[in-house]
């Protein structure tokens, strides 16, 4: 199969003649394709840059480790999000337990948490780069759960079903979590947009 | 339909999160991609016994055989039977002059005196007759230096015994 035609093949056309084939190319360009959302899905997820680039290098390694793992009866995109959101979540979980992170926890008692840092306050951001630093951290403040539908949903612009996939749970769960989510960081921001 | 609500509800967040910077992996990506899986998958190292790490660096080598041939000296130093036990070669008696080594004879009728008494040891020697069979010897290796000076001593010997005849 040349070049050309290997680049007008779909993601699961792709896996699938790596699987048959054993065509690296083949692999290649999905590793292409995939890299930036998932590094920008964990980077969203973890907030630390070299520990996400970690993580979905190990998400391309597990790929081509167990490509035979892949059934053609789902998406390859819902299948590689999985993997990278699995192992984002155990470094998170990880993470947390070695205080890495300064983490509130934000249950269900839904109580409002103010940004801690008053240089963070809207009148003194000018920066879209700034806004964007304080959505971050906004979102890391969010439970885990709900922080990895909001990003699925709102940032990697994936479909309720796909998440549903992706999170090994129903659409009903993922529209709540979603939801909810949503209202945490709506409070964690409120300052922003009170503007 | 409660779905649209929401989303108006959140409509500036979510206007806000899709406008978030999208974040890039490297530029290095694919290549250290590709070469790990050279080395882990495709041509993978092959394995190494575990004491072979210990040894990576050459300089360890030295003071490791050092250390194990100062330890094996210590057991036998410290553990050795009373035969076993190695002793110091410089207060060693040379093996050539040991007890075991020395040319002993048994001569059945011939008093170990007159064999030490010069001429008459060897008459006597002579008169008395005895067996061959009965020496008790234990074989010993001369060097020819020995050999000749012991053919001298049986030269003098005949000699002396030719004389006094």
């Amino acid at each position: 199969m040349t070049e050309k035609n290997l680049n007008e093949l779909t993601d699961e056309e792709l896996i699938l003649e790596f699987q048959k084939n054993n065509t690296i190319r083949a692999y290649e360009i999905l590793v292409h394709r995939y890299k930036n959302p998932l590094t920008n899905y964990v980077f969203r997820f973890l907030g630390d840059y070299e520990a996400c680039v970690d993580i979905v290098q190990e998400t391309m390694i597990k790929v081509f480790k167990n490509k035979d793992a892949y059934k053609s009866i789902a998406r390859f995109s819902t299948w590689i999000y999985t993997i990278a959101g699995n192992l984002a979540r155990t470094e998170y979980q990880r993470r947390k337990r070695k205080n890495l992170f300064s983490i509130s926890s934000f249950g269900d008692d839904d109580e409002p948490i103010d940004l801690p840092d008053e240089n963070y306050r809207p009148d003194v951001i000018t920066d879209s780069g700034i806004k964007d630093e304080i959505i971050q951290k906004a979102l890391l403040k969010v439970s885990d759960a709900y922080r990895q539908m909001v990003i699925l949903r709102d940032i990697q612009e994936l479909s309720y079903e796909e998440i549903a996939e992706i999170t090994n749970t129903n659409v009903g769960t993922v529209k709540s979590r979603i939801n909810r989510g949503r209202a945490q960081l709506q409070k964690l921001l409120k300052d922003i947009y009170k503007e | 339909m409660n779905e649209i609500i929401e989303d108006i509800q959140h409509q500036k967040l979510i206007k806000r999160l899709h406008s978030l910077q999208k974040v890039n992996a490297p530029d290095s990506f694919e290549t250290n991609v590709m070469r790990r899986i050279n080395s882990e998958i495709l041509y993978p190292e092959p394995k190494t016994a575990k004491w072979k790490k210990y040894f990576k660096s050459p300089a360890l080598i030295p003071s490791a055989s050092f250390g194990l041939v100062a330890a094996v000296i210590f057991i036998l130093m410290q553990f050795g039977t009373s035969e076993n036990k190695v002793q110091n070669f410089l207060m060693a008696k040379p093996k050539a002059y040991t007890e075991n080594n020395i040319k002993t004879y048994k001569v059945e009728n011939v008093a170990s005196d007159n064999l030490l008494n010069g001429t008459n040891a060897a008459a006597s020697l002579l008169n008395t007759s005895y067996n061959m069979e009965k020496f008790t010897y234990k074989k010993i290796y001369l060097t020819p230096q020995e050999k000749v000076r012991l053919q001298q001593l049986k030269a003098r010997i005949f000699s002396t015994f030719n004389k006094s005849k």
